[in-house]
Protein backbone atom coordinates (compact mmCIF):
# COMPACT_ATOMS: atom_id res chain seq x y z
CA UNK A 1 0.00 0.00 0.00
CA UNK A 2 0.77 3.45 -1.22
CA UNK A 3 -0.36 6.62 0.16
CA UNK A 4 -1.73 8.62 -2.49
CA UNK A 5 -3.34 12.40 -2.28
CA UNK A 6 -6.21 13.08 -5.12
CA UNK A 7 -7.05 16.58 -4.84
CA UNK A 8 -10.38 17.61 -7.08
CA UNK A 9 -10.09 20.35 -8.83
CA UNK A 10 -12.46 22.42 -6.02
CA UNK A 11 -10.08 21.41 -3.53
CA UNK A 12 -11.14 18.40 -1.72
CA UNK A 13 -8.29 16.35 -0.48
CA UNK A 14 -8.75 11.97 -0.59
CA UNK A 15 -5.62 10.48 0.68
CA UNK A 16 -6.01 6.54 0.13
CA UNK A 17 -3.63 3.68 0.53
CA UNK A 18 -3.21 2.41 -2.75
CA UNK A 19 -1.91 -1.10 -3.48
CA UNK A 20 1.41 -1.08 -5.16
CA UNK A 21 0.87 -1.80 -8.98
CA UNK A 22 -2.74 -0.47 -9.44
CA UNK A 23 -2.18 2.46 -11.48
CA UNK A 24 -2.95 6.16 -9.96
CA UNK A 25 -6.10 5.91 -12.07
CA UNK A 26 -6.97 2.54 -10.49
CA UNK A 27 -6.69 3.94 -7.38
CA UNK A 28 -9.08 6.59 -7.74
CA UNK A 29 -11.82 4.46 -9.01
CA UNK A 30 -11.33 2.45 -5.92
CA UNK A 31 -12.08 4.79 -3.73
CA UNK A 32 -15.09 6.93 -6.01
CA UNK A 33 -12.97 9.70 -6.31
CA UNK A 34 -14.56 12.10 -8.50
CA UNK A 35 -12.35 13.76 -11.55
CA UNK A 36 -11.01 10.66 -13.00
CA UNK A 37 -12.97 9.06 -15.59
CA UNK A 38 -10.46 6.26 -16.73
CA UNK A 39 -13.02 5.76 -20.48
CA UNK A 40 -10.58 3.14 -22.04
CA UNK A 41 -10.25 0.94 -18.85
CA UNK A 42 -6.15 2.08 -18.49
CA UNK A 43 -5.19 0.86 -22.16
CA UNK A 44 -3.72 4.32 -22.53
CA UNK A 45 -6.38 4.74 -25.66
CA UNK A 46 -8.18 7.92 -24.28
CA UNK A 47 -7.58 10.99 -22.20
CA UNK A 48 -10.14 10.81 -19.25
CA UNK A 49 -7.41 10.29 -16.72
CA UNK A 50 -5.75 13.34 -16.75
CA UNK A 51 -4.30 14.78 -13.83
CA UNK A 52 -1.44 17.61 -13.44
CA UNK A 53 1.28 16.18 -10.69
CA UNK A 54 2.31 18.36 -7.55
CA UNK A 55 5.27 20.15 -7.75
CA UNK A 56 8.77 18.22 -7.21
CA UNK A 57 6.56 14.61 -8.21
CA UNK A 58 7.04 14.94 -12.14
CA UNK A 59 10.67 13.72 -11.81
CA UNK A 60 10.12 11.27 -9.72
CA UNK A 61 7.50 9.26 -12.12
CA UNK A 62 8.88 6.85 -14.97
CA UNK A 63 9.52 8.76 -17.94
CA UNK A 64 6.18 9.41 -20.43
CA UNK A 65 6.04 7.25 -23.16
CA UNK A 66 5.68 8.52 -26.88
CA UNK A 67 1.93 6.96 -27.15
CA UNK A 68 0.94 8.84 -23.65
CA UNK A 69 2.49 12.57 -24.78
CA UNK A 70 0.51 11.89 -27.97
CA UNK A 71 -2.95 10.75 -26.02
CA UNK A 72 -2.71 14.14 -23.70
CA UNK A 73 -3.34 15.84 -27.04
CA UNK A 74 -7.03 14.93 -26.28
CA UNK A 75 -6.72 16.51 -22.68
CA UNK A 76 -8.14 19.56 -22.05
CA UNK A 77 -6.00 22.83 -20.80
CA UNK A 78 -2.25 20.59 -20.50
CA UNK A 79 0.27 21.44 -18.47
CA UNK A 80 3.91 20.75 -18.15
CA UNK A 81 2.61 18.44 -15.26
CA UNK A 82 -0.11 16.75 -17.25
CA UNK A 83 0.10 12.94 -16.85
CA UNK A 84 -2.58 10.27 -17.88
CA UNK A 85 -3.09 8.73 -14.15
CA UNK A 86 -3.72 5.26 -15.65
CA UNK A 87 0.34 5.44 -16.66
CA UNK A 88 1.54 5.90 -13.50
CA UNK A 89 1.82 2.82 -11.81
CA UNK A 90 2.07 2.89 -7.69
CA UNK A 91 5.00 1.69 -6.02
CA UNK A 92 6.40 2.18 -2.51
CA UNK A 93 8.86 4.89 -4.02
CA UNK A 94 5.75 6.94 -4.80
CA UNK A 95 4.88 7.20 -0.81
CA UNK A 96 2.92 10.57 -0.38
CA UNK A 97 2.15 11.62 -4.02
CA UNK A 98 -0.02 14.21 -4.95
CA UNK A 99 -2.35 14.77 -7.57
CA UNK A 100 -4.59 16.88 -8.72
CA UNK A 101 -7.91 16.43 -11.08
CA UNK A 102 -8.53 19.03 -13.73
CA UNK A 103 -12.28 20.66 -14.21
CA UNK A 104 -13.46 18.51 -17.11
CA UNK A 105 -11.86 15.11 -18.87
CA UNK A 106 -14.23 16.01 -21.57
CA UNK B 1 -31.08 -6.75 -44.96
CA UNK B 2 -31.49 -9.02 -48.58
CA UNK B 3 -28.93 -11.81 -49.52
CA UNK B 4 -27.61 -11.13 -52.76
CA UNK B 5 -28.15 -14.77 -54.15
CA UNK B 6 -26.04 -16.51 -56.95
CA UNK B 7 -28.52 -15.78 -59.45
CA UNK B 8 -29.05 -12.42 -58.78
CA UNK B 9 -25.82 -11.12 -58.10
CA UNK B 10 -25.04 -9.64 -61.30
CA UNK B 11 -21.16 -8.88 -62.16
CA UNK B 12 -22.33 -5.14 -62.29
CA UNK B 13 -23.42 -5.21 -58.59
CA UNK B 14 -19.85 -6.14 -57.41
CA UNK B 15 -18.09 -4.37 -60.34
CA UNK B 16 -19.81 -1.70 -62.03
CA UNK B 17 -19.11 2.37 -60.89
CA UNK B 18 -21.98 2.90 -60.63
CA UNK B 19 -22.20 0.44 -58.25
CA UNK B 20 -19.84 1.94 -56.10
CA UNK B 21 -20.95 5.45 -56.95
CA UNK B 22 -24.26 4.59 -55.11
CA UNK B 23 -22.83 2.56 -52.51
CA UNK B 24 -20.80 5.55 -51.15
CA UNK B 25 -23.41 8.27 -51.65
CA UNK B 26 -26.07 6.13 -50.40
CA UNK B 27 -24.97 4.70 -47.22
CA UNK B 28 -26.38 6.46 -44.13
CA UNK B 29 -22.27 7.29 -42.68
CA UNK B 30 -20.13 10.30 -43.52
CA UNK B 31 -17.55 9.65 -45.41
CA UNK B 32 -14.75 12.39 -46.16
CA UNK B 33 -11.54 11.09 -48.55
CA UNK B 34 -8.29 13.40 -48.02
CA UNK B 35 -4.78 13.91 -49.05
CA UNK B 36 -2.36 12.96 -46.83
CA UNK B 37 -1.61 16.72 -45.62
CA UNK B 38 -5.75 17.11 -44.95
CA UNK B 39 -6.89 18.20 -48.44
CA UNK B 40 -10.50 17.22 -49.09
CA UNK B 41 -10.83 15.80 -51.93
CA UNK B 42 -14.49 13.61 -51.43
CA UNK B 43 -17.05 14.39 -49.07
CA UNK B 44 -20.26 12.50 -49.67
CA UNK B 45 -24.12 13.30 -48.99
CA UNK B 46 -24.38 12.07 -45.55
CA UNK B 47 -21.29 14.14 -44.22
CA UNK B 48 -23.11 17.32 -46.03
CA UNK B 49 -26.24 16.01 -44.18
CA UNK B 50 -23.93 16.09 -40.76
CA UNK B 51 -21.83 19.03 -41.32
CA UNK B 52 -24.35 21.59 -43.66
CA UNK B 53 -21.91 22.06 -45.82
CA UNK B 54 -22.21 21.62 -49.62
CA UNK B 55 -19.56 19.66 -52.06
CA UNK B 56 -18.23 22.45 -53.23
CA UNK B 57 -17.64 24.42 -49.94
CA UNK B 58 -15.53 21.95 -48.82
CA UNK B 59 -13.61 20.44 -51.80
CA UNK B 60 -10.56 21.41 -52.39
CA UNK B 61 -9.83 23.10 -48.63
CA UNK B 62 -8.50 21.72 -45.26
CA UNK B 63 -10.24 19.15 -43.07
CA UNK B 64 -9.10 21.48 -40.16
CA UNK B 65 -11.82 23.56 -41.16
CA UNK B 66 -14.44 21.15 -39.86
CA UNK B 67 -12.62 20.98 -36.62
CA UNK B 68 -12.92 24.29 -34.51
CA UNK B 69 -9.90 26.07 -32.93
CA UNK B 70 -9.79 24.95 -29.10
CA UNK B 71 -7.39 26.93 -26.94
CA UNK B 72 -7.21 24.48 -24.37
CA UNK B 73 -6.66 21.68 -25.75
CA UNK B 74 -3.70 20.72 -28.12
CA UNK B 75 -4.88 17.59 -30.87
CA UNK B 76 -3.20 18.17 -34.17
CA UNK B 77 -6.16 16.50 -36.86
CA UNK B 78 -4.33 16.16 -39.18
CA UNK B 79 -1.35 14.54 -37.52
CA UNK B 80 -4.01 12.34 -35.67
CA UNK B 81 -5.19 11.12 -38.82
CA UNK B 82 -2.39 10.27 -40.02
CA UNK B 83 -1.22 8.34 -37.16
CA UNK B 84 -4.76 6.80 -37.32
CA UNK B 85 -4.61 6.03 -40.85
CA UNK B 86 -0.71 4.16 -39.94
CA UNK B 87 -2.26 2.13 -36.87
CA UNK B 88 -5.28 1.26 -38.35
CA UNK B 89 -6.47 0.21 -34.99
CA UNK B 90 -10.22 -0.04 -34.64
CA UNK B 91 -10.06 0.48 -30.68
CA UNK B 92 -8.44 3.50 -30.31
CA UNK B 93 -11.03 6.26 -32.00
CA UNK B 94 -13.55 4.91 -29.68
CA UNK B 95 -12.45 6.73 -26.76
CA UNK B 96 -10.97 9.63 -28.76
CA UNK B 97 -13.30 12.12 -30.09
CA UNK B 98 -12.76 14.95 -32.37
CA UNK B 99 -14.82 18.27 -32.14
CA UNK B 100 -16.29 18.73 -35.81
CA UNK B 101 -17.72 21.95 -36.40
CA UNK B 102 -20.96 22.35 -38.69
CA UNK B 103 -21.36 24.62 -41.14
CA UNK B 104 -23.56 26.98 -38.52
CA UNK B 105 -21.03 27.16 -36.18
CA UNK B 106 -22.86 23.64 -33.80
CA UNK B 107 -19.93 21.88 -32.52
CA UNK B 108 -20.32 18.04 -31.53
CA UNK B 109 -18.04 15.36 -30.75
CA UNK B 110 -17.49 12.87 -32.96
CA UNK B 111 -16.27 9.33 -33.43
CA UNK B 112 -13.43 9.22 -35.94
CA UNK B 113 -11.91 6.65 -38.12
CA UNK B 114 -9.37 6.63 -41.29
CA UNK B 115 -7.73 3.95 -43.42
CA UNK B 116 -4.76 5.12 -45.82
CA UNK B 117 -5.81 3.79 -49.59
CA UNK B 118 -3.71 4.16 -52.62
CA UNK B 119 -5.62 4.93 -55.97
CA UNK B 120 -4.01 5.09 -58.91
CA UNK B 121 -0.30 5.78 -57.36
CA UNK B 122 -1.98 8.72 -54.98
CA UNK B 123 -2.26 8.37 -51.02
CA UNK B 124 -5.93 8.93 -49.47
CA UNK B 125 -7.31 8.92 -46.31
CA UNK B 126 -10.75 7.33 -46.13
CA UNK B 127 -12.25 8.52 -43.14
CA UNK B 128 -15.84 7.93 -41.45
CA UNK B 129 -16.95 9.64 -38.88
CA UNK B 130 -20.14 9.71 -36.61
CA UNK B 131 -21.97 12.23 -34.30
CA UNK B 132 -20.73 11.04 -30.53
CA UNK B 133 -23.13 13.51 -29.01
CA UNK B 134 -25.81 11.23 -27.53
CA UNK B 135 -23.33 8.81 -26.86
CA UNK B 136 -21.41 11.19 -24.62
CA UNK B 137 -24.63 12.75 -22.63
CA UNK B 138 -25.50 8.83 -21.80
CA UNK B 139 -22.07 8.42 -20.32
CA UNK B 140 -22.09 11.69 -19.03
CA UNK B 141 -25.37 10.74 -17.45
CA UNK B 142 -24.51 7.38 -16.39
CA UNK B 143 -21.52 8.38 -14.56
CA UNK B 144 -23.29 11.35 -13.05
CA UNK B 145 -25.57 9.19 -11.11
CA UNK B 146 -23.18 6.61 -10.44
CA UNK B 147 -21.54 9.50 -8.77
CA UNK B 148 -24.39 11.13 -7.15
CA UNK B 149 -25.56 7.58 -5.58
CA UNK B 150 -21.79 6.71 -4.49
CA UNK B 151 -21.65 9.90 -2.78
CA UNK B 152 -25.31 10.24 -0.99
CA UNK B 153 -23.84 6.38 0.51
CA UNK B 154 -20.50 8.33 0.68
CA UNK B 155 -21.95 11.24 2.88
CA UNK B 156 -25.26 9.48 4.72
CA UNK B 157 -25.60 9.85 8.73
CA UNK B 158 -25.82 6.24 8.86
CA UNK B 159 -23.28 4.24 8.90
CA UNK B 160 -23.05 2.57 5.63
CA UNK B 161 -21.01 -0.55 5.16
CA UNK B 162 -21.00 -3.26 1.72
CA UNK B 163 -19.24 -6.54 1.31
CA UNK B 164 -19.47 -9.44 -1.71
CA UNK B 165 -20.62 -12.43 -1.16
CA UNK B 166 -17.58 -13.83 0.44
CA UNK B 167 -18.36 -11.12 3.06
CA UNK B 168 -15.41 -8.65 2.21
CA UNK B 169 -15.49 -5.12 2.94
CA UNK B 170 -16.22 -3.63 -0.44
CA UNK B 171 -17.40 -0.26 1.04
CA UNK B 172 -16.70 1.74 4.09
CA UNK B 173 -18.98 5.23 4.04
CA UNK B 174 -17.54 8.80 6.65
CA UNK B 175 -19.80 7.39 9.25
CA UNK B 176 -18.39 4.05 9.59
CA UNK B 177 -14.66 5.50 9.86
CA UNK B 178 -15.94 7.61 12.30
CA UNK B 179 -17.75 5.21 14.21
CA UNK B 180 -15.49 2.30 14.26
CA UNK B 181 -12.11 4.47 13.88
CA UNK B 182 -11.07 2.97 10.64
CA UNK B 183 -10.26 4.76 7.28
CA UNK B 184 -11.84 3.09 4.59
CA UNK B 185 -8.52 1.83 3.12
CA UNK B 186 -8.33 0.03 6.20
CA UNK B 187 -10.88 -2.01 5.88
CA UNK B 188 -11.77 -2.48 2.53
CA UNK B 189 -10.82 -6.29 1.32
CA UNK B 190 -10.81 -7.63 5.21
CA UNK B 191 -14.15 -9.68 6.43
CA UNK B 192 -16.99 -8.23 7.80
CA UNK B 193 -16.73 -9.50 10.83
CA UNK B 194 -13.11 -7.56 11.81
CA UNK B 195 -16.11 -4.89 12.84
CA UNK B 196 -16.93 -7.33 15.52
CA UNK B 197 -16.02 -8.40 19.11
CA UNK B 198 -13.96 -11.70 18.21
CA UNK B 199 -16.67 -13.93 20.25
CA UNK B 200 -19.06 -12.92 17.67
CA UNK B 201 -17.50 -13.61 14.69
CA UNK B 202 -17.88 -16.67 13.67
CA UNK B 203 -22.22 -16.46 14.62
CA UNK B 204 -22.46 -13.66 12.59
CA UNK B 205 -20.69 -14.69 9.32
CA UNK B 206 -23.69 -17.59 9.53
CA UNK B 207 -26.21 -15.07 10.15
CA UNK B 208 -25.01 -13.39 7.32
CA UNK B 209 -25.28 -16.29 5.47
CA UNK B 210 -28.15 -17.61 6.15
CA UNK B 211 -29.90 -14.01 4.89
CA UNK B 212 -27.84 -13.85 1.91
CA UNK B 213 -29.40 -17.92 1.05
CA UNK B 214 -33.16 -16.31 2.58
CA UNK B 215 -36.05 -14.71 0.75
CA UNK B 216 -36.10 -11.14 2.88
CA UNK B 217 -34.09 -8.53 0.97
CA UNK B 218 -33.62 -6.84 3.83
CA UNK B 219 -33.51 -7.39 8.27
CA UNK B 220 -32.74 -5.99 11.19
CA UNK B 221 -29.97 -7.36 13.14
CA UNK B 222 -31.11 -6.73 16.71
CA UNK B 223 -34.36 -8.72 15.99
CA UNK B 224 -32.35 -10.97 19.37
CA UNK B 225 -30.87 -8.16 21.50
CA UNK B 226 -28.82 -5.98 20.68
CA UNK B 227 -25.63 -5.90 18.61
CA UNK B 228 -22.39 -5.50 19.55
CA UNK B 229 -19.66 -3.49 17.45
CA UNK B 230 -15.72 -3.17 18.32
CA UNK B 231 -13.89 -0.23 17.13
CA UNK B 232 -10.46 -0.16 15.86
CA UNK B 233 -9.26 0.80 19.12
CA UNK B 234 -10.86 -2.17 20.95
CA UNK B 235 -13.54 -0.59 22.43
CA UNK B 236 -16.87 -2.16 22.21
CA UNK B 237 -20.44 -0.94 21.41
CA UNK B 238 -24.46 -1.38 20.98
CA UNK B 239 -25.31 -0.60 17.68
CA UNK B 240 -28.74 -0.98 15.40
CA UNK B 241 -28.11 -2.75 12.28
CA UNK B 242 -30.12 -2.84 9.38
CA UNK B 243 -28.94 -5.02 6.41
CA UNK B 244 -30.02 -5.37 3.07
CA UNK B 245 -29.13 -7.53 0.10
CA UNK B 246 -28.88 -6.69 -3.72
CA UNK B 247 -27.94 -9.01 -6.56
CA UNK B 248 -26.80 -6.58 -9.09
CA UNK B 249 -25.06 -8.35 -12.84
CA UNK B 250 -25.20 -11.74 -10.40
CA UNK B 251 -22.60 -10.70 -8.28
CA UNK B 252 -24.55 -10.16 -4.28
CA UNK B 253 -24.06 -7.55 -2.01
CA UNK B 254 -24.72 -7.34 1.36
CA UNK B 255 -25.10 -3.88 2.76
CA UNK B 256 -24.88 -2.79 6.53
CA UNK B 257 -26.97 0.07 7.64
CA UNK B 258 -25.58 0.59 11.08
CA UNK B 259 -26.12 3.00 14.23
CA UNK B 260 -23.85 3.71 17.09
CA UNK B 261 -26.48 3.62 20.33
CA UNK B 262 -24.03 3.86 22.93
CA UNK B 263 -25.84 7.63 23.39
CA UNK B 264 -28.90 6.64 23.22
CA UNK B 265 -28.72 3.40 25.34
CA UNK B 266 -26.90 5.79 28.08
CA UNK B 267 -30.38 8.14 27.88
CA UNK B 268 -33.10 5.13 28.58
CA UNK B 269 -30.55 3.91 31.41
CA UNK B 270 -31.00 7.75 32.60
CA UNK B 271 -34.65 7.56 32.20
CA UNK B 272 -35.51 4.24 33.83
CA UNK B 273 -32.75 5.37 36.73
CA UNK B 274 -35.11 8.87 37.34
CA UNK B 275 -38.08 6.78 37.07
CA UNK B 276 -37.24 4.54 39.84
CA UNK B 277 -35.92 6.96 42.16
CA UNK B 278 -39.76 9.20 41.57
CA UNK B 279 -41.79 5.61 42.02
CA UNK B 280 -39.56 5.30 45.15
CA UNK B 281 -40.49 8.23 46.81
CA UNK B 282 -44.07 8.20 44.94
CA UNK B 283 -44.48 4.50 46.64
CA UNK B 284 -43.04 4.69 50.05
CA UNK B 285 -44.85 8.24 51.02
CA UNK B 286 -46.68 8.24 54.26
CA UNK B 287 -49.62 10.18 52.70
CA UNK B 288 -52.16 8.95 50.36
CA UNK B 289 -50.98 9.81 47.15
CA UNK B 290 -52.33 9.13 43.24
CA UNK B 291 -52.45 10.81 39.74
CA UNK B 292 -55.74 11.49 38.07
CA UNK B 293 -56.95 12.95 34.66
CA UNK B 294 -58.70 15.88 34.83
CA UNK B 295 -62.05 13.61 34.71
CA UNK B 296 -61.35 11.88 38.06
CA UNK B 297 -59.88 8.90 36.83
CA UNK B 298 -57.26 7.07 38.92
CA UNK B 299 -53.90 6.68 36.53
CA UNK B 300 -51.41 6.16 39.44
CA UNK B 301 -52.20 5.67 43.12
CA UNK B 302 -49.45 4.26 45.64
CA UNK B 303 -49.07 1.92 48.95
CA UNK B 304 -50.63 4.12 50.94
CA UNK B 305 -52.91 4.82 48.96
CA UNK B 306 -54.12 1.15 48.52
CA UNK B 307 -53.90 0.52 52.21
CA UNK B 308 -56.57 3.12 52.98
CA UNK B 309 -59.11 1.37 50.14
CA UNK B 310 -58.78 -1.42 52.09
CA UNK B 311 -57.48 -4.31 49.68
CA UNK B 312 -59.89 -3.48 46.56
CA UNK B 313 -58.01 -5.56 43.83
CA UNK B 314 -58.38 -2.68 40.88
CA UNK B 315 -58.05 1.03 41.16
CA UNK B 316 -56.71 2.01 38.26
CA UNK B 317 -59.28 3.35 35.65
CA UNK B 318 -62.12 3.87 38.22
CA UNK B 319 -63.26 7.47 39.31
CA UNK B 320 -61.35 8.50 42.38
CA UNK B 321 -65.33 8.73 43.86
CA UNK B 322 -66.18 5.62 43.23
CA UNK B 323 -63.13 4.27 45.27
CA UNK B 324 -64.12 2.10 48.20
CA UNK B 325 -61.90 4.32 50.80
CA UNK B 326 -64.43 7.34 49.58
CA UNK B 327 -66.93 5.66 52.14
CA UNK B 328 -69.80 5.83 49.40
CA UNK B 329 -70.98 2.20 50.37
CA UNK B 330 -70.60 2.68 53.83
CA UNK B 331 -72.82 5.81 54.14
CA UNK B 332 -76.32 5.71 54.28
CA UNK B 333 -76.83 8.78 52.05
CA UNK B 334 -74.06 9.62 48.90
CA UNK B 335 -72.55 13.04 50.30
CA UNK B 336 -68.67 12.16 50.78
CA UNK B 337 -69.19 10.67 47.20
CA UNK B 338 -70.64 13.76 45.87
CA UNK B 339 -68.32 16.16 48.03
CA UNK B 340 -65.38 14.28 46.33
CA UNK B 341 -66.85 14.52 42.82
CA UNK B 342 -67.26 17.96 42.83
CA UNK B 343 -63.95 18.61 44.58
CA UNK B 344 -62.37 17.18 41.12
CA UNK B 345 -64.44 18.63 39.14
CA UNK B 346 -63.59 22.32 41.13
CA UNK B 347 -59.16 20.69 40.73
CA UNK B 348 -59.96 20.07 36.85
CA UNK B 349 -61.32 23.40 36.37
CA UNK B 350 -57.84 24.85 37.78
CA UNK B 351 -58.51 25.28 41.13
CA UNK B 352 -56.60 23.50 44.10
CA UNK B 353 -58.96 21.91 46.69
CA UNK B 354 -58.62 21.23 50.30
CA UNK B 355 -61.10 20.13 52.90
CA UNK B 356 -61.90 17.20 55.14
CA UNK B 357 -64.08 14.38 54.37
CA UNK B 358 -65.63 12.67 56.85
CA UNK B 359 -66.09 8.52 56.93
CA UNK B 360 -68.60 7.28 58.76
CA UNK B 361 -68.42 3.58 58.76
CA UNK B 362 -70.61 3.34 61.46
CA UNK B 363 -73.03 5.41 64.22
CA UNK B 364 -69.67 4.96 66.20
CA UNK B 365 -66.55 4.99 63.98
CA UNK B 366 -66.02 8.01 62.33
CA UNK B 367 -62.83 9.08 60.66
CA UNK B 368 -61.88 12.44 58.97
CA UNK B 369 -59.65 12.48 56.53
CA UNK B 370 -57.52 15.62 55.13
CA UNK B 371 -58.04 15.78 51.17
CA UNK B 372 -56.43 17.73 48.93
CA UNK B 373 -57.26 17.89 45.36
CA UNK B 374 -54.22 19.93 43.19
CA UNK B 375 -54.13 20.49 39.59
CA UNK B 376 -51.11 19.80 37.45
CA UNK B 377 -51.07 22.02 33.91
CA UNK B 378 -49.46 21.60 30.73
CA UNK B 379 -47.32 24.31 29.59
CA UNK B 380 -49.69 26.36 27.56
CA UNK B 381 -52.05 26.56 31.16
CA UNK B 382 -54.52 23.42 30.24
CA UNK B 383 -54.68 21.28 33.58
CA UNK B 384 -53.37 17.49 32.44
CA UNK B 385 -53.63 15.65 35.45
CA UNK B 386 -54.68 15.82 39.18
CA UNK B 387 -52.60 15.09 42.22
CA UNK B 388 -55.10 13.72 45.23
CA UNK B 389 -53.69 13.53 48.40
CA UNK B 390 -55.12 11.92 51.85
CA UNK B 391 -54.47 11.98 55.47
CA UNK B 392 -56.40 10.78 58.29
CA UNK B 393 -56.85 14.23 60.13
CA UNK B 394 -55.26 13.85 63.73
CA UNK B 395 -58.54 14.05 66.07
CA UNK B 396 -59.05 16.63 68.52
Amino acid sequence: MTKIKYIEHEGTEHVVDVPDGLSVMEGAVRYTIPGIDGDCGGSCACATCHVYVENGWMAKLAPMNDLERDMLDFAFDVKENSRLACQIKVNPALEGLVVRTPARQY
Amino acid sequence: MTNVTRETATPADKTSPAFFRALVEGVPEAIIVTTPDGTITYFNPASEKLLGYAQADVIGRNIVMLVPQQPDRRADTVKWLERWANEPDETQSRFLDFIAQTKSGAQMPVDVRVVERKIEGERRYFITFRDNTARRKEQAAFRQAHLRASRILQVAEDGIISADAAQTITFFNLKAEEMFGYRAEEVMGRPLSTLMPERYRARHKGDVERFGMGKQASRQMNERGSVVGQRKSGEEFPMEVAITKVNVGGALTYTAHVRDITKRKQRDEQLRESERRFRAIFEHAFEAIGLLSPDGTVLEINRAGRLMTEGASQLIGLPLWDLPWAGSDLTPDDTARQRLRSAVAQAAGGEPVRYTAELRRSETDTRKIDISLTPIRDDTGKVIYIVPEGREAVST
